[in-house]
């Protein structure tokens, strides 16, 4: 008999403790609606449906690279962002504005408490991403989720600039990269030439395609990428060091962490030095991971560098 | 020779041999047992109560009871009650809960195959849930409910096939075994090699919820998951009379009238059940099943597996694993790097210590 | 056991995979050297080796092919040879060579090295992986091993479990806390021949060559000591001798094996389990065909796995894992033979 009663006083605690959450909630909820002014919100369609978003938010938290690079660029500096990798923070190329944004964990793994202490009036996520963390993010402040980061990349820019309430400001910033390419393109005469993006994995070799965030720079300053069936439905293909051959072109870039560090390229391509006459070392930092306008200006920089120079 | 099989002969005697390493089971609960499940129980609360606090979010203790209880603690503003009450709080419950479960799971495998270092993964449901995971994360993209369904559906259709495929007259455990380190061994390569194709991010994304990780521990996934095992766990103290008459060893097991097989495909559907909810949610969270029975036998220091204590034990270890995993490492890390490397140093050093009380 | 042993059909019915296998392991070099991503062929890979051929096929053959043979043997060999000893040693039928805190300890080395050393060709990470294999290893051994020589090493095995788990928890948290890291790892850690040139088989060489001496020290008492520890005992058998051999051999092979090729984990459970099934009881001859298995099936793995995923490759140890595991799973089904 003894058990039976703990068990049902515990379940009184228990039935206590919900007719509070219920009251504390009941007292929070009008708190909470009248500090969000019907006037000042916007509605956004986006991944989750349909979110009221502030016209003109202050306290941004973005959980995605191209949503950091494109808000920066806004000049909408975010309180909070998720990052690839923690360690290394923020983006060094995104400037040092940018360096101070609070981290609220990785992008694979943002962490909500982080995010709900920033007490930000929107947050910018992903569904393929963060659809597990959506209504908690929800309880937090309005969320606003774009579908994938593998769409295009120009796709994803227009949309965060949507939600950040700046469609115009999209708009500037992809012209002045086109603007960017082109000057590119005219001032080194790129047109006919090939380029190749390549990046060493653990002996593999990957080439980037037409589609990918750096190959379409290229392409877009003027290179063409040299024919494979695989672009069609890829952006990278994997190529077995044998056949290293196939990733020759007019100029080749090399992606690494150390562009000072010439033993970063791998055995396969220094062994057919004389298939890879021009061949430079770039930061992946930008150049894989740096999605977004600001990065895509970066890239053609360090293109136009690497141009000048040889 | 005649009319002995040689085969059944060798295997029972080694059976005999493993049961010297002690894998049986007891429920009846002794007096240590009890003191050691309280003093369990003590730890869980205080450290339940730093997982509802601790966090980024800042909190005071004060506002967490008030979050809990309300009057006469402090009134908190509504985000502080969902941090408290609709985030930590379901998180909690899942690290106490998942660890239970999994710890029995462990108690039963360890049991049944007699074997100090079985655990679920024989019936290669980490790895098959993990395939089933990947393929859901390829397939279905984002649709994150689509992904628990197929990891779930990855782990019992594993399981399944390791069954039917060790099943030939009988259940013997050393068949059943090659098969699920063969299946398993498939299962792992599979997901490599899924792995390898994902781009980076997801492929990071999807290994953290391999290694196991109670990040996705949200309150819609917890609540329906906890109440589940809960359930499970309800019927464990029946099937462990079952475990106790296979302690006694096949043969003699099947003198005394147990019809030996059907309870050990239930018990081990039972601790199937009991894994395949706790994956779902949490994914594939290693060692606890494995190391939680023979913590809890040393502590206790009985000969068999006392069932109470490994409960208490996998409570606790996961809870307090989850919270270093959030905040102790710096970097974020999923809950189930730390069970294996709190789980495995703490073998290693009640292994050290029992041979030095041997000597 | 003695009847069996006299009957000639028994005895036939044994030495025929052996001299299958034997007769294989040429063909698989061939093979190894004839195919792979590269669809050159054979005449000019036959020029290529000769001295001749042109600039692509003598690349292919010179700096892929060949090294990658070589390397291919090297691992087989050194995972076939401390699979059979580990399994004869722990008279555990299911142990793997790496469970003595080798493959967990190599994994965290490289770890190691390459997220905070910043180590990036594979060439790299052979000192660091030996290294770590080895010290692991030392001290699962100073932390496990029995006091008493007679009683069976079943601690032993629950140490190196328990200290490769937390090196592979260690391990994890590195790489995922570090996606450069991350890609780097899961690479290495599937187990491949990708790119292994020689001047990685060369590094661990002298650790293959001491571990290969350790077998053939430990080999004699094998069979004894499978009987049990106390008859072996009895019988005359210096129990710490053969164990500290036994246990120099399976770490240093298994530490090669994983310093070229990453942590390997199925061949060296599979092999000696199957090749148990094939020729019987007497620890030699499974030590010897082993071997020679590890060998055929490393390298016909990794040469599947050059032609399996083209233009890309599948890694040696994702391959012998789909080979293996469902060879393993139909002789368990086959086979009415259990233990050792």
């Amino acid at each position: 008999m003894r058990p039976r009663r703990t068990r049902s006083s515990r379940w009184s605690v228990v039935a206590a403790g919900a007719v509070t959450c219920l009251a504390l909630t009941g007292c929070g909820n009008p708190a909470d609606s009248a500090s969000t002014d019907a006037d000042d919100t916007r509605d956004v369609t986006h991944a989750r449906g349909e979110s009221a978003v502030p016209a003109d938010p202050q306290r941004v938290v973005v959980l995605e690279p191209v949503q950091l690079d494109t808000a920066v660029a806004l000049g909408v500096t975010p309180v909070g962002t998720a990052v690839l990798n923690e360690a290394a923070g923020v983006p060094a190329y995104l400037g040092d504005e940018a360096a101070d944004i609070e981290m609220v964990g990785t992008v694979t793994e943002p962490d909500v408490d982080r995010i709900a202490a920033l007490r930000p009036d929107l947050i910018l996520g992903t569904e393929s991403r963060h659809s597990a963390l959506y209504d908690q993010l929800a309880d937090v402040a309005p969320t606003v989720f774009m579908d994938s980061q593998a769409d295009p990349w120009q796709d994803n820019v227009r949309f965060t600039a949507e939600a950040l309430g700046d469609t115009d400001g999209a708009d500037e910033l992809l012209d002045a990269y086109q603007d960017r390419c082109d000057e590119i393109a005219e001032e080194h005469d790129t047109a006919g030439g090939s380029a190749q993006l390549v990046r060493p994995r653990d002996g593999l070799i990957t080439l980037y395609g037409p589609t990918s965030f750096a190959g379409s720079t290229l392409e877009c300053a003027g290179f063409t990428t040299p024919e494979r069936a695989e672009w069609a439905d890829e952006i990278s293909v994997d190529l077995s060091p044998e056949r290293v051959l196939e990733a020759q072109a007019d100029l080749v870039l090399v992606t690494t962490t150390d562009v000072d560090d010439p033993s970063t390229i791998p055995t396969a391509l220094s062994a057919n030095a004389d298939a890879f006459p021009d061949l430079h070392l770039v930061d992946q930092s930008f150049w894989i991971t740096g999605v977004g306008p600001l990065g895509g200006q970066a890239v053609l920089d360090d293109l136009e560098r690497i141009l000048s120079g040889s | 020779m005649s009319g002995v099989d040689p085969g059944r002969v060798r295997e029972s005697s080694r059976s005999r041999v493993r049961v010297v390493g002690g894998e049986r089971a007891h429920v009846g609960l002794d007096r240590r047992e009890v003191r050691v499940c309280v003093a369990l129980g003590l730890v869980a609360l205080v450290l339940g109560f730093v997982g509802l606090w601790a966090g980024d979010f800042p909190l005071t203790p004060g506002e967490v009871m008030g979050a809990l209880v309300g009057p006469p603690f402090a009134v908190v503003e509504p985000i502080a009650y969902t941090v408290v009450v609709e985030w930590h709080l379901p998180r909690v419950v899942a690290a106490l809960v998942f660890g239970a479960s999994l710890a029995a799971s462990g108690a039963i495998f360890q049991t049944v195959t007699r074997n100090p270092l079985a655990s679920p993964d024989v019936m290669g449901l980490a790895n098959g849930s993990f395939t089933g995971m990947l393929l859901g994360l390829v397939v279905l993209g984002g649709s994150w409910a689509g992904v628990m369904a197929a990891a779930l559906a990855g782990g019992l259709l594993t399981a399944a096939a390791i069954y039917v495929l060790a099943l030939r007259d009988g259940l013997r455990d050393f068949r059943f075994i090659v098969v699920g380190i063969g299946v398993s061994a498939f299962l792992a390569a599979t997901n490599s090699w899924i792995l390898l194709r994902l781009d980076v991010e997801t492929a990071l994304f999807a290994s953290a919820w391999g290694a196991g990780t109670l990040n996705n521990a949200t309150a819609g996934a917890v609540w329906p998951t906890a109440a589940v095992v809960v359930l499970l766990l309800l019927v464990l103290p029946t099937g462990a009379a079952t475990l106790r008459q296979i302690e006694l060893g096949d043969d003699l097991a099947r003198a005394t009238g147990v019809a030996l097989d059907r309870h050990r495909l239930l018990l081990l559907l039972l601790a199937v059940a009991l894994v395949s909810a706790v994956t779902t949610v949490a994914g594939p969270i290693a060692f606890v099943a494995l190391a939680a029975p023979q913590i809890a036998r040393r502590i206790v220091g009985s000969s068999g597996i006392p069932l109470g204590a490994t409960l208490a034990v996998g409570a606790v270890l996961l809870l307090a694993a989850d919270l270093v995993a959030q905040h102790v490492v710096p970097l974020t890390v999923p809950v189930g790097v730390v069970t294996v490397v709190i789980g495995g140093a703490y073998l290693t050093w009640l292994l050290r210590r029992e041979m030095r009380t041997d000597r | 056991m003695t009847s069996r042993t006299a009957t000639p059909v028994g005895a036939r019915r044994r030495r025929l995979p052996v001299v299958l296998l034997a007769a294989s392991l040429p063909a698989a070099v061939a093979l190894s050297l004839l195919v792979g991503s590269n669809l050159l062929p054979p005449g000019e890979i036959w020029a290529a080796l000769t001295g001749g051929g042109d600039a692509t096929a003598s690349y292919v053959v010179e700096h892929q092919r060949l090294p990658r043979t070589v390397a291919g043997i090297v691992v087989g060999l050194a995972l076939g040879v401390s699979g059979a000893l580990m399994q004869a040693y722990t008279r555990n039928p299911f142990a793997d060579p790496g469970l003595f805190g080798v493959s967990a300890g190599a994994s965290f080395a490289v770890a190691v090295a390459v997220a905070y050393v910043g180590v990036t060709q594979p060439a790299g990470y052979v000192g660091w992986a030996v290294g770590g294999a080895l010290l692991a290893s030392l001290v699962v051994v100073a932390l496990g091993r029995p006091t008493d020589p007679r009683t069976p090493p079943t601690r032993l095995v629950l140490t190196g479990v328990a200290v490769g788990a937390v090196l592979a928890g260690l391990t994890t948290g590195i790489s995922l806390s570090d996606p450069d890291a991350f890609e780097r790892m899961l690479t290495w850690h599937a187990g491949s021949l990708i790119d292994r040139g020689y001047d990685v088989t060369l590094a661990v060489l002298p650790v293959l060559l001491a571990g290969v001496v350790a077998a053939v020290v430990a080999a004699p008492s094998l069979n004894a000591v499978a009987l049990g520890r106390d008859l072996a005992q009895a019988q005359g058998v210096d129990l710490r001798r053969s164990d500290a051999a036994a246990l120099a051999a399976i770490t240093l092979l298994a530490a090669a094996a994983a310093a070229v090729a990453g942590p390997v984990v199925f061949v060296g459970l599979v092999v000696p389990h199957v090749v148990r099934w094939c020729v019987g009881v007497d620890q030699r001859r499974i030590l010897a065909v082993s071997a020679v298995a590890g060998v055929v099936l490393v390298l016909v793995a990794d040469v599947v796995g050059r032609v399996a995923v083209l233009p890309g490759e599948m890694p040696a140890g994702i391959v012998t894992a789909f080979i293996g595991a469902p060879v393993l799973v139909a002789l368990a089904r086959r086979s009415r033979a259990t233990g050792l």
